[in-house]
């Protein structure tokens, strides 16, 4: 009988325990979330070092720019009031918003703007030129104004200054701690909607609405933990048992199950290339265009998605779907494909022909060839993908791929004959992917082209986006001729979110934003 | 004197023992291909920049002699990935803390199981409380980690939903306990049911029986001490790791500790954190030994430190 108390105590005590550690509670008119987004175990909350999605996200909650994410998805004004662009679109004037501060209370500055953009040079992280290859230079004549001076007329300016690394810093906190003053939150002051209030490092984050900001009286969200995990499992299992409320981790073999539970599909805005070796170090049988055309005509994309189970949309063009014009029309319609990915067999027998064509009928004479990649859910493609060289055009394809630890390293060293290529967008402007393959990219194929590099520039100095599709357009067809790379896969991306309770999750480009997240009473 | 002298040679042992550790660790490291500014975004001009402001662009032995100078001044450097600009000297303080605490409370239960199993089977063998402890404990030692914190996790975490899964709300501590808990107490049960069974057909406990000793006093206070010896040799390693944290059960439940950086810190290539983890946890195993062979001492006055 005692026994029997002693485990309804313990159980009662766990449950109670349990339900102060759900993910939701209600303090006054505002709500408290607990998230996991990004994968990573660890957090980078400053600004000019930030790489990997999960900080990427966080800082957008923590910092805010001249522009921002809205609730749409789209790119709106953060902490800048108004913007004049100069009839030549290279001179943008910002005028700052007056009800911005620092969580200290410091008003914002628009030096502080500047003091980022300086900061953000010096590092040399990955994202340290996203600003300075576009703009010859900034300033700030007053304490109000911040003004941007571009090397071109850059149309997708506004998505580059939403852009985290590009947010203001401040020079006090920098000078006072040095490389570790975004590590803590004693160290650091914040512009954004939240504070951070508490960071456990590798555990969680917390972070709390502003009372200051200008609109924390619209944001229903007022405490956010943002858990710090790697486990796929272990987030599905917080999410399955109401902890979470948002979580992008989720095991591929549990999303068939959680397909209409939670789980929700997303354009991924990447692609998944094979690139081909153009310089020096390539093979040359590679440099025959022929031989490239009838490699890329002969994969089976169908039976590739089919293996992934990931749906996954098969890949002709570097753009994925998603992009639409005014009219309403999809740019992978407007920019015309390549081949016609429907009629597999006939493509087979055109790759077959242009490899004949090209003195290697049925594969003899193939030369071996080093096809590398870096992890082993892309060597699994890759291996997929010589098998359709081996069975369709008879290539001896046997020991083809290889997992390279140094991949990038190898890969930009140019030590490879065929590697893995994919580029994942940091933010939703067509721009961002053409970029990758202009010659400021870094797809690393050592292929170049005037055509599409004056296709691109002509895309991104203007605004008229008829003008600027008819461009990416021209900038599909120069790569449909040379192929430098083939397209294989656009994959998409996956999260769980409770949408019976809440509404308002923004997801763009991988980045989750729940700063605009309400529950649905 | 004999013993003082001992401990002393053991300590220099021990140094001696760190500083080959070290030195293997920080070659080998530098053999693995890669290094940690490799990513997916970042230019080759970038790559160099880092690799130079960080000193990886100079020959090895250069960054080597650096590095032996700098911690000889208790200076392990910062993370060059897992958590740029912290000092690992902060991280692995900071993430010890928590292992600690999760540890010695997985340990202290496994201890407290193990012996008093292991006794409990030791004195009943071959009936069935023995049965059952055996089957129990050979369960605990050939499942793995994962499997149990995944059947943890699904059954109390989802199902029944009586405790959280992530270690930073209230009870959160639990389920990562009985996860790291679990192998050593079963391990520890074997061996000292193993243990008692031996020390139980010693002359010594025939004379104190008929000596009149109760049976209590000759089980629990003569045969249980000598059998604790096998105990001891375990408990070394055992408390090193355990205080170090477990890979699975720190990384399933979110837990802040040192354990995911044994593994984490290599994938990354954060070479500051390779070396400064390395160090802390050969540091501890080899201080852990050298206080088991102290216990020894103490367990069993015959032996002889030398």
């Amino acid at each position: 009988m005692k026994m029997k108390k002693i485990v309804s105590a313990v159980l009662v005590g766990a449950m109670a325990a349990a339900s102060l550690s759900a993910g939701v509670f209600a303090e006054g008119d505002k709500i408290e979330i607990s998230i996991t987004g990004g994968g990573e175990d660890s957090m980078e909350l400053n600004t000019a070092v930030v790489g990997a999605l999960n900080g990427i996200s966080a800082c957008r909650h923590v910092y805010e720019g001249l522009y921002k994410i809205g609730p749409e998805g789209d790119t709106v004004l953060g902490q800048a009031e108004s913007v004049d662009v100069s009839e030549d679109m290279k001179t943008w004037t910002f005028t700052l918003r007056d009800d911005i501060t620092w969580s200290d209370g410091e008003p914002v500055k628009a030096d502080d703007f500047i003091y980022g953009f300086k900061f953000l040079e010096e590092t040399a992280e990955d994202y340290s030129t996203i600003l300075s290859d576009i703009a010859e230079s900034y300033e700030a004549p007053d304490e109000k104004t911040v003004v941007i001076n571009l090397k071109f007329p850059c149309g997708y300016l506004p998505s580059v200054l939403a852009f985290p690394s590009t947010y203001p810093v401040r020079a006090d906190y920098v000078e006072e701690y040095g490389e570790g003053f975004a590590t803590d939150p004693e160290k650091n002051v914040y512009n954004g909607p939240f504070t951070v209030t508490d960071w456990t490092h590798e555990a969680e984050v917390t972070m709390q609405l502003r009372d200051d900001y200008y609109d924390a009286a619209n944001i229903s969200v007022g405490t956010i933990h943002w858990i710090l995990t790697t486990d796929e499992g272990s987030a599905l299992a917080s999410f399955e048992s109401g902890e979470l409320v948002y979580s992008d981790l989720c095991p591929d073999e549990e999303k068939p199950r959680m397909d209409g539970n939670g789980l929700f599909y997303t354009a991924g805005n990447n692609n998944y290339c094979v690139m081909y070796n153009q310089g020096e170090k390539g093979n040359d049988v590679l440099k025959d265009v022929r031989v490239r055309k009838a490699l890329a005509l002969a994969i089976d994309r169908d039976r590739i998605m089919a293996i992934r189970d990931m749906n996954d949309e098969p890949g002709l063009m570097l753009a994925c779907s998603g992009y639409t014009n005014d009219e309403g029309v999809d740019f992978t319609e407007y920019a015309q494909p390549w081949f016609d990915l429907s009629d597999y067999e006939a493509n087979c027998e055109e790759a077959k022909a242009l490899l004949a064509e090209a003195g290697y009928e049925n594969g003899e004479g193939f030369p071996a060839l080093t096809y590398i990649v870096n992890n082993d859910s892309r060597r699994e493609i890759a291996e997929a993908v010589c098998n359709d060289w081996k069975e369709v055009l008879g290539i001896d394809t046997n020991g083809w791929v290889q997992k390279v630890e140094n991949f990038f390293a190898t890969r930009t060293a140019g030590d490879y004959d065929l590697a893995y290529y994919g580029w994942f967008m940091d933010y939703t402007d067509l721009s961002n992917m053409f970029g990758s393959m202009n010659s400021m990219g870094n797809a690393n194929c050592f292929w170049y082209s005037d055509e599409y590099q004056a296709a691109y520039d002509a895309a991104t100095s203007t605004v008229d986006q008829k003008e600027q599709w008819d461009n990416y357009a021209k900038c599909e067809a120069v790569l449909a001729e040379d192929l430098p790379i083939t397209v294989i896969l656009h994959s998409m991306s996956s999260y769980l979110y409770d949408d019976y309770n809440y509404s308002g999750l923004v997801y763009s480009c991988g980045n989750f934003i729940f700063t605009y997240i309400t529950p649905n009473n | 004197m004999q013993s003082s002298r001992y401990i002393i040679k053991r300590i220099i042992l021990a140094a001696v023992s760190l500083f080959a550790i070290i030195t293997l660790t920080f070659f080998l490291m530098n053999l693995m291909p890669g290094d940690p500014f490799m990513s997916e975004k970042a230019t080759e001009e970038n790559r160099a920049i880092l690799i130079a402001k960080y000193g990886l662009d100079k020959p090895v032995y250069v960054q080597y002699g650096k590095y032996l100078a700098n911690l000889a001044k208790g200076d392990m450097g910062t993370s060059y990935v897992l958590q740029k600009g912290r000092t690992v000297t902060e991280i692995i303080s900071e993430s010890f803390k928590v292992s600690m605490s999760l540890g010695l409370r997985a340990l202290l239960i496994a201890v407290v199981i193990g012996i008093v199993f292991g006794c409990v089977s030791g004195l009943c063998k071959d009936k069935l409380p023995d049965g059952i402890i055996r089957v129990l404990s050979s369960m605990g030692i050939s499942m793995p980690g994962y499997v149990i914190a995944a059947g943890l996790m699904i059954i109390l975490g989802v199902r029944l939903g009586i405790l959280p899964i992530n270690y930073n709300r209230p009870g959160g501590w639990i389920m990562p306990t009985i996860v790291l808990a679990t192998y050593p107490a079963s391990y520890l049960t074997r061996l000292t049911r193993a243990s008692i069974l031996e020390v139980m057909n010693q002359d010594y406990l025939l004379t104190e029986r008929a000596k009149g000793m109760s049976e209590f006093v000759v089980v629990f206070v003569h045969a249980l001490k000598n059998s604790l010896i096998p105990v001891i040799t375990y408990l070394g390693p055992l408390t090193a790791s355990i205080l170090t944290g477990g890979f699975v059960a720190e990384s399933v439940f979110n837990v802040p500790g040192l354990g995911r950086y044994f593994v984490s810190s290599i994938s990354s290539r954060d070479y500051t954190m390779i070396m400064g983890v390395t160090i802390f946890y050969s540091a501890l195993i080899v201080m852990m030994n050298l206080v088991c062979d102290i216990l020894y001492k103490i367990v069993d006055p015959r032996i002889t430190l030398e």
